[in-house]
C-alpha cells in the first residue's frame, strides 16, 4: 500500500493545474467561487477549451478522442477541475450518453454523435424519471411504438436537468408493455427540435430553473436513433448509472468549498474575533474535514481496486457508501455556509435584485444552495435506494 | 497511490485468520479468560511461532522488517476474533520504544519479545491524568523509579514493563522494569472487555533506561501513533464481526411470522452500519500509511482524523448491533455484547474522541 501519488502523477496534477490557471476565464472562476452554478455559455466555453486540449472526455477510449488516462489521472483531473473551480464537462453527454454510445451504439451513431458530445456542440439531457417512475425507474410508461422507419413516442419525462438548453435527449422508452417491466425498455436518442416535444420549466424551492418536464406527443423518431437492441435499454441504463459512481461524490468540490469557508471564517468578525477562532465553528469545520477525508480515502480505495483490475461485476459496498457520503458532504458544506452567514442568509437576492444584498457576496448563494442541494441525496438512487442495495446485495437480507 | 495488498500480506492475513478460527470461539475465549493470567500463554507462543512479534523489527535484528500495513492486518484479524492478549503492546509499542535504545539494549530485549518468552506492556498513564499528554509525576533517580501508573494492560502478568518517568532535570525518559522487580507492587483487575489491567506502584524500583529527553518524547509519540493505527484496524475487525453476527441474527430471528431481517426499518439500520464500517476500513489504511510519516504534525493530525471517524463509526455499529439483537444482545451469553464492550474500550484507548478533536482543532484541522 502507498498513499503517495507517483512523481508522474504529481507532475500530471501540476500540468492540469497550470493548464486550468492559464485557460479558465477569470469571470467563470469568480462566478463559481461565489457558489453560483455555471451558465450555459460558461460550460460550453470551458468544455470547448478542454476539448481542444483533448481533455473533455477523460473516460473515453483513445479511439474516440479520450486522452488515454488511468483512473487515477481521471480522478486527479476531476479534482483539479472541481477545486479550481471550473465547470464540469457536461456529464449528460460525456459521462452518460457518450459511454453508452461507445459501448452499445453502432459505428454510424458513434461518428454522428460523439464529436458533438465532446465539443458540446450538442447539449444532451437525460430522459429517465417520470411522474410515476422515480426510485422505481423500471416502472416508466413513456411509450414508443414502431411505425415504418420511425418510433412514435408519447409520454412525459420529469426532473429533466437543463432540458431548456438541450439539443438532444436520451430517453428510456417502453417498447414492450407485455413483458416483465425491465425487459420492455429501450434507449432512444431524440432530437429536441422534433415536432411534439415540449419543455415546461419546474421552479425549485431555491428559485432556480434547473429541472423541467418534457412532454412527447406523437414525436416521430427515426429508427436509426435507437441505441443497441430493442428492449435492452434497462441493461444500458444500468451501465450508465454504474459509470457515474466515481463522479458523484464531488470530493474535489467539497474540499475547495471547505477551504473557502476557512478563509471566510478568518475574516468574518463575530463578537470581536474571527469566526474561525470560535470553538463551535472550529468543531464543525474539523468534523466536516474528518468526514471528507474518510470519503476521499474510500474513493481512492475504490480507484486503486479498479487500477489493480478488481472484479467490477461483484457489488462493492464502497460504491453505495460513496454515493451516500458524497451526497451528505455536498449537503453539509451548504449547511455550514448558511450557519456562517447567520441572518445575512435571509435576503432573497435572486428574487429582489441588488436591493436585497446585505452581506458579503458569498452570503447570497448560501441559503439557495442549501435548499438546492437537498437534491443530492434524492437523485441518482436516493439514500434509501442505496441502503436497499446494501441490504440485498451486500448483507443478503 | 495504491491500496492493494501484496501476496505476503494476503498470506499473513489468511494464516492469522485461520489460526484464530481454530483457537478462538465464544467458549474457548471464556476458558482463556478464566486462566490465572486472563489469557493463554500457548496462544501467545503461537503468535510468536507465526512470526507476528518479529514483524516490526528490522531484519538485521532478528525481525522480518514489516510495515504498519502488516500491523493493520494483524489488528483487523485480532478485532475479528476479539482476542484477549496485549498484542498491540508487543507489535506496535515495544518495537517503537526500543528503536530509541542502544543497539545492544535493543537486541537483548527484542529477543525475548520475538521468541514469545516475554509479554511486554506499556505503563504511561498515571492516576490523576485524564489525557495521555498531561505531565508525568513518576520520578527516576539514580536508576530507580518511584511513582504510580494506572490501567496498565496486563500490568501484573507482563514480563517486561515499559515505563515513563521524569528525571531530576524534568526530562521524560523511557525505562524497562522486569516483572517482580524490587519495590514493584501490582493491583490487578478485570476490565470491561474481559481483559486484565493493573495499577502499578514503583518504590525505588530498579529500571533500565532506554532513552531520555527529546528522543524519548519522539519515541513515545511514534509508539502511540503506531498503537493508534493498530487500534483502528482492530476496531475495523470488531465492527466487521459485529455486523456479521447481527445480520446472521436478524436473518434467523422470526417475529410477526417472518424473519425480522425482512423489515426495511431494520435493513436500513444495518446498511448504515456498513456505510460506517467501510469508512473505517479506508481510515485504517490511511492510519497505517500515515503513522510513520516523517512530519510529526502531519502524522498526528492524520491519526487524529482517523480516530475521530473510528469513534463515531464504532459507536454506531456497536449500539446498532445490540439494538438489532434486541433483548438477547444485552446478555452475557451472546457474543455480540462482548464485541460491543471491546469496541467501546477501543474508542477510549490511545486518546478518546475529545482528545483527538482537541488536537485537530488546535491545529486548525488538516492542512489543505
Amino acid at each position: 500500500m502507498d498513499l503517495k501519488f507517483t512523481p508522474e502523477e504529481e507532475a500530471f496534477r501540476q500540468e492540469v493545474r497550470d493548464f486550468i490557471d492559464a485557460n479558465l476565464p477569470a469571470e467563470t472562476r469568480e462566478h463559481l467561487k461565489l457558489g453560483n452554478a455555471p451558465t450555459k455559455e460558461m460550460t460550453v466555453q470551458w468544455q470547448k477549451i478542454l476539448n481542444k486540449k483533448g481533455w473533455a472526455t477523460p473516460r473515453w477510449p483513445e479511439e474516440w478522442g479520450g486522452p488515454g488516462w488511468s483512473v487515477t489521472q481521471q480522478y486527479i483531473f476531476q479534482q483539479e477541475n472541481q477545486s479550481a473551480p471550473a465547470p464540469d464537462p457536461l456529464g449528460f453527454g460525456v459521462n452518460m450518453v457518450g459511454p453508452v454510445i461507445i459501448q452499445f451504439g453502432n459505428e454510424e451513431q458513434k461518428k454522428r454523435f460523439l464529436p458533438g458530445i465532446a465539443n458540446l456542440d450538442d447539449w444532451w439531457c437525460q430522459g429517465f424519471s417520470e411522474p410515476g417512475a422515480g426510485s422505481d425507474l423500471a416502472g416508466l410508461k413513456t411509450r414508443a411504438v414502431r411505425d415504418g422507419d420511425h418510433w412514435v413516442v408519447n409520454g412525459q419525462k420529469t426532473w429533466t436537468t437543463l432540458a431548456q438548453h438541450a439539443d438532444w435527449i436520451f430517453a428510456l422508452v417502453r417498447t414492450d408493455p407485455d413483458v416483465k417491466k425491465q425487459e420492455g425498455i429501450s434507449f432512444l436518442l431524440i432530437d429536441m427540435k422534433s415536432p411534439g416535444v415540449e419543455v415546461h420549466p419546474i421552479q425549485t424551492m431555491d428559485g432556480g430553473h434547473e429541472v423541467n418536464s418534457v412532454f412527447f406527443t406523437d414525436v416521430r423518431v427515426p429508427a436509426e436513433n435507437m441505441v443497441g437492441e430493442v428492449n435492452k435499454g434497462w441493461t444500458y441504463a444500468k451501465f450508465l448509472l454504474g459509470n457515474e459512481r466515481l463522479g458523484a461524490p464531488r470530493v474535489g468540490s467539497s474540499m475547495a468549498k471547505l477551504e473557502e469557508l476557512k478563509e471566510i471564517a478568518k475574516s468574518r468578525i463575530v463578537r470581536g474575533k474571527p469566526l474561525w477562532d470560535h470553538p463551535r465553528f472550529r468543531d464543525k469545520f474539523v468534523e466536516a474535514q474528518v468526514e471528507l477525508k474518510a470519503l476521499e480515502m474510500t474513493v481512492m480505495r475504490v480507484l486503486s481496486g479498479i487500477e489493480a483490475g478488481a472484479d467490477q461485476s461483484k457489488p462493492d459496498p464502497a460504491t453505495s457508501v460513496i454515493k451516500i457520503k458524497g451526497a451528505q458532504m455536498v449537503q453539509r458544506m451548504t449547511e455550514l455556509y448558511v450557519e456562517a452567514a447567520g441572518e445575512q442568509a435571509a435576503p432573497w437576492l435572486d428574487a429582489e435584485g441588488a436591493n436585497a444584498q446585505v452581506g458579503p457576496d458569498w452570503t447570497i448563494r448560501a441559503a439557495p444552495n442549501y435548499f438546492n442541494m437537498r437534491k443530492s441525496s434524492i437523485y441518482g438512487g436516493s439514500d434509501q435506494v442505496q441502503k436497499g442495495i446494501i441490504s440485498k446485495a451486500i448483507l443478503g437480507l | 497511490m495504491n491500496f492493494e495488498l501484496n501476496d505476503e500480506q494476503r498470506m499473513l492475513s489468511e494464516s492469522l485468520t485461520r489460526f484464530l478460527a481454530d483457537r478462538y470461539d465464544f467458549e474457548k475465549r471464556n476458558k482463556y479468560m478464566a486462566l490465572p493470567e486472563g489469557f493463554d500463554r500457548k496462544i501467545w507462543q503461537g503468535y510468536a511461532d507465526m512470526g507476528l512479534f518479529a514483524l516490526p523489527f528490522p531484519e538485521d535484528e532478528g525481525g522480518i522488517g514489516g510495515t504498519p500495513t502488516e500491523t493493520m492486518l494483524v489488528g483487523e484479524a485480532m478485532g475479528n476474533a476479539n482476542t484477549l492478549e496485549p498484542w498491540a503492546e508487543a507489535i506496535a509499542i515495544a518495537p517503537a520504544l526500543l528503536a530509541s535504545a542502544s543497539a545492544a539494549q535493543r537486541a537483548a530485549i527484542a529477543e525475548g519479545i520475538i521468541s514469545g518468552a516475554h509479554v511486554p506492556t506499556w505503563a504511561h498513564l498515571e492516576p490523576g491524568m485524564i489525557e495521555r499528554d498531561e505531565p508525568l509525576k513518576t520520578q527516576e533517580n539514580g536508576g530507580k523509579i518511584s511513582g504510580s501508573k494506572t490501567v496498565v494492560s496486563y500490568g501484573a502478568e507482563a514480563d517486561l514493563i515499559f515505563v515513563t518517568a521524569v528525571d531530576g532535570a524534568g526530562a521524560v525518559g523511557i525505562y524497562v522494569v522486569r516483572k517482580g522487580a524490587e519495590g514493584l507492587e501490582t493491583r490487578s483487575y478485570r476490565t470491561q472487555d474481559e481483559q486484565r489491567a493493573a495499577e502499578l506502584t514503583f518504590d525505588g524500583t530498579p529500571a533500565e533506561k532506554l532513552t531520555g529527553g527529546i528522543a524519548a518524547d519522539k519515541a513515545i509519540a511514534v509508539a502511540e501513533s503506531k498503537a493508534l493505527a493498530a487500534t483502528i484496524a482492530e476496531s475495523l475487525g470488531a465492527m466487521e464481526q459485529a455486523i456479521d453476527l447481527t445480520v446472521e441474527y436478524i436473518k434467523g430471528r422470526e417475529q410477526f411470522g417472518r424473519p425480522i431481517g425482512t423489515f426495511q426499518a431494520l435493513q436500513h439500520i444495518a446498511a448504515q452500519g456498513v456505510v460506517e464500517k467501510e469508512q473505517v476500513k479506508s481510515m485504517a489504511m490511511y492510519a497505517a500509511l500515515m503513522c510513520e510519516d516523517a512530519d510529526e504534525q502531519t502524522r498526528d493530525l492524520a491519526l487524529s482524523t482517523a480516530k475521530v471517524k473510528m469513534c463515531d463509526a464504532s459507536r454506531y455499529v456497536g449500539q446498532m448491533s445490540i439494538q438489532l439483537h434486541g433483548g438477547v444482545g444485552m446478555t452475557m451469553e451472546y457474543s455480540i455484547g462482548h464485541y460491543f464492550k471491546r469496541l467501546t474500550m477501543l474508542e477510549i484507548a490511545w486518546g478518546d474522541r475529545d482528545f483527538h478533536m482537541d488536537r485537530l482543532c488546535a491545529a486548525g484541522g488538516l492542512a489543505a
